[in-house]
């Protein structure tokens, strides 16, 4: 079959691969319908995460047709309309049974590198390198999905490919950080980064109550989009002093709120982003966490920060003073689809969330590479390429 | 070549970054840990006592393994069953990989398999990446 592949440090390939078979009882094989980039792959191919091999197939947003089933399975039947979680999720697990899915104990088949790195490892993602289990990922026709019956979901009748395909990972992980973020009726929350999973963080917090949500970046197209699909309130950094926006949005309190999701290649004006910048590529520091400060810094007294954007290792002027003396509750993850999934596919339905208009290139398979190119480079207003591995 | 040494800094980079938070972020900064021959490996299954061993014999793989000492108690509130093996001559590489696998195949019935068939290729730079994952359940913290 043909697939997207990781060739080298930003080198993006198409290639034949063999077709995936069903390894477990759990297993389904899925004909990929549409596979997306997203934002976190840029880490990968940049060489952030270099658990990499030539030959890995990229992509972890995906939605497609059954098109066989393990033995094991009872969820799912050939000919089934499925969106799936990006992370792997074995249903009964201590963490799994917590809906903590995306720390599921028994879906990374290579737990030894990230339990070294981080001390436990997290479960198991398609597509997203030999430290997540060396799962290959969607951007190919076909696609393995382990443990089916707890991150497959049947996608409603009234629900189209191109809606649910951003369930899979943008919209799980945006309410992941809305709602593990606390976020509650009446609260005031701000949203760094308005990528995908960024507007829909900002579309989960006003779901959830939030009376007031600002989104931030520099982006005017992103800024519209948000504007105009989420309806939520946005502040460019290169026009405005974020600080000072905040304070004026808050009425001096701060937002209750902040929700990162920007991840380890943050940009911003001025000194900081060059020194963060001169630190990472000398691998002082592995990350640059420039939006994690922004919102410890901005966010309330007693607030809480979500961490959604990806990180890998190690960040520099972590600023752990105003974590402590502002008593603010701080909190990450990766996200937990099989939480959500049931309840946004109903709210997709409802058209509660609306994601097409995040499908700003549709390409075919084989133009991958290039979909990679402007989606990395934000040219020609790209927020998400969308690839069409059968046609 | 420039993608090449950028792709050869960040391999090292993040394998300096693994050795340094083995020792500083674990406190390792002391005694060494050792072969893993002088102490318990644990792990915890999210399954009451029952469920794990009718006869307090241990799960298998554990259960036909030789060279090892199982034990098992109840873990705390809810969490299941805590099963500790140590080695008294089998090789600690295979204790953690039995270990790993009761746990799945209590919890889930199965242990999951990598991908395949392969869609990689073996180069010089990722030759450290194969051989670590060739091992991924036989070493780490466990």
């Amino acid at each position: 079959m043909k697939a997207a592949t990781w060739e080298g440090v930003n080198e993006v390939g198409v290639r034949e691969v063999p077709d995936p078979q069903i390894r477990n009882a759990g297993d389904i094989i899925v004909k990929v319908a549409r596979t997306v980039t997203c934002g976190s792959d840029l880490h990968l191919i940049g060489g952030y995460v270099p658990f990499m091999e030539k030959g890995d197939v990229l992509g972890h947003e995906f939605v497609g047709e059954v098109v066989e089933v393990g033995a094991g399975v009872t969820r799912h039947r050939v000919g089934d309309r499925v969106v799936v979680s990006s992370f792997i999720a074995c249903g009964n697990c201590w963490y799994c049974r917590n809906e903590l899915y995306s720390c599921c104990d028994n879906t990374n088949t290579n737990p030894a590198v990230l339990e070294d790195l981080w001390g436990f490892a997290p479960g198991g993602c398609f597509g997203y390198s030999h430290a997540l289990g060396g799962n290959a990922g969607s951007h190919a026709q076909y696609i393995r999905v382990p443990f089916a019956d707890v991150g497959a979901f049947t996608i409603p009748d009234e629900v189209s490919y191109d809606r649910a395909l951003f369930a899979s990972d943008s919209v799980s992980t945006g309410w992941t950080g809305a709602d593990l973020g606390g976020v509650k009726g009446g609260d005031v929350v701000a949203v760094w980064g308005a990528g995908a999973v960024g507007q829909m963080a900002a579309r989960a917090a006003t779901l959830l109550g939030a009376e007031k949500v600002v989104v931030i970046d520099r982006l005017e197209n992103r800024l519209a989009m948000t504007e105009k699909h989420v309806g939520v309130d946005v502040l460019d950094y290169e026009k405005v002093n974020i600080g000072d926006a905040l304070l004026e949005y808050t009425g001096g309190r701060g937002p209750d709120v902040c929700i990162e999701a920007v991840g380890m290649e943050a940009h911003t004006n001025g000194p900081q982003h060059v020194y963060d910048q001169v630190k990472q590529q000398l691998r002082l520091q592995t990350d640059r966490p420039i939006a994690v400060r922004e919102a410890i810094y901005n966010c309330r007294k007693g607030g809480s920060v979500f961490v959604l954007g990806v990180f890998a290792g190690f960040v520099d002027k972590f600023p752990l003073g105003a974590i402590m003396n502002k008593g603010l509750t701080v909190r990450g993850a990766q996200m937990h689809a099989p939480r959500y999934l049931s309840m946004i596919m109903e709210r997709m339905a409802r058209g509660e969330i609306v994601t097409e208009y995040l499908a700003t290139h549709v390409m075919p398979l084989d133009d991958a590479p290039h979909g990679y190119d402007i989606f990395k480079n934000k040219e020609d207003n790209c927020v998400r390429a969308v690839f069409l591995p059968n046609g | 070549m420039k993608n090449l040494t950028k792709g050869a800094v960040a391999v090292t980079a993040l394998t300096v970054a693994q050795k340094v938070a083995k020792r500083v972020l674990a406190g390792d900064d002391g005694p060494s840990r050792g072969d893993g021959k002088d102490r318990w490996h644990a792990a915890t299954v999210n399954l009451p006592p029952e469920r794990v061993s009718d006869d307090g014999s241990a799960p298998p793989p554990l259960r036909d393994m030789a060279g090892i000492e199982v034990r098992m108690q109840k873990a705390p509130a809810d969490k299941g069953t805590e099963i500790y093996v140590r080695s008294t001559g089998a090789d600690v590489a295979d204790v953690r990989r039995a270990l790993r696998e009761a746990k799945s195949l209590l919890e889930t019935g199965d242990v999951l398999l990598p991908a395949g068939p392969p869609t990689t290729e073996p180069t010089p730079l990722n030759t450290p990446i194969r051989t670590a994952t060739a091992h991924g359940r036989e070493e780490g913290r466990l």
